[in-house]
């Protein structure tokens, strides 16, 4: 019980991190600011978005290998109870995030490539970093949903 | 090497949708009994399909890859590779439907 405790909110922490990252890069990517001076929107725009790629990789996987270690947890102790209560909803925004993950955790050779490499266009990265920025956010959202339901130390 | 990295993105997203719509999950896990099973099987308590239907779409986007790199050394793909991953999406919205609009 405290091992699956610990365990999630390990996972929440990988999460969070992610979370920065994945929208540091998404911003500065879509709306580029040179003036980091500026202001803090402007700093938060200007950051040097390359640097955070490797960073995203290992956080995206460490995040998706904790999420999968916890995930039967989940489906013998969670989903029951959501099925149980009708929250389909939930349960199927649960369903969602798992196959965006999986599908996210497939995009990142190709978002390495298209960061690393100097051919790739803007528009491209924008593309696949806003992807993959949308699949954290959905995930961050549903599981901090289904954990308020749900979750830590129920 | 590094140019097939896209092509695997890129098939393993359009091989997701059809594994997880047909469930040629490679392997099931049973979380009630802590068991593995090859292939989908529905034993007691929930079966979680989902390790397998990942595995059985890695195996085929690395299928894919390998065939991709005795092709002509030639630009495979284009930047829009990442828009198939959010056309599964859109697939798997679909399929899962009845949770929202059942």
């Amino acid at each position: 019980m405290i091992f699956w405790s610990v365990l999630l909110f390990i996972h929440m922490l990988f999460a969070v991190t992610l979370l920065g990252a994945i929208t540091h890069q998404a911003v500065s990517v879509t709306l580029p600011s040179r003036d980091r001076a500026k202001s803090f929107v402007s700093a938060f725009r200007g950051v040097n978005a390359m640097t955070y790629t490797n960073a995203i990789i290992v956080l995206f996987l460490c995040t998706a290998i904790l999420g999968s270690i916890i995930y039967p947890n989940y489906r013998v102790n969670v989903r029951p109870v959501l099925h149980q209560f009708h929250f389909y909803k939930p349960e199927g925004s649960f369903e969602l995030k798992e196959h965006a993950v999986a599908l996210g955790a497939a995009l990142l050779p190709a978002y390495w490539y298209f960061w690393r490499n100097p051919d790739a266009s803007r528009a491209t990265r924008t593309g696949v970093t806003l992807l993959l920025a949308v699949i954290v956010w959905w995930a961050f959202l549903v599981g901090h949903v289904i954990n308020n339901i749900r979750g830590f130390a129920s | 090497m590094k140019r097939l990295l896209p092509v695997f993105s890129a098939a393993f997203a359009v091989i997701y949708a059809p594994v997880l719509y047909y469930n040629w999950a490679l392997v099931t896990y049973q979380p009630a009994m802590m068991e593995w099973d090859l292939g989908p099987v529905t034993k007691q308590g929930p079966p979680m399909f989902w390790y397998g239907v990942v595995a059985t779409s890695f195996i085929g986007a690395c299928i894919v890859t390998a065939i991709a790199a005795f092709l002509p050394n030639r630009r495979l793909w284009s930047g829009l590779t990442w828009l198939l991953p959010v056309a599964t999406l859109i697939f798997v919205v679909y399929i899962l439907r009845p949770y929202f609009f059942g």
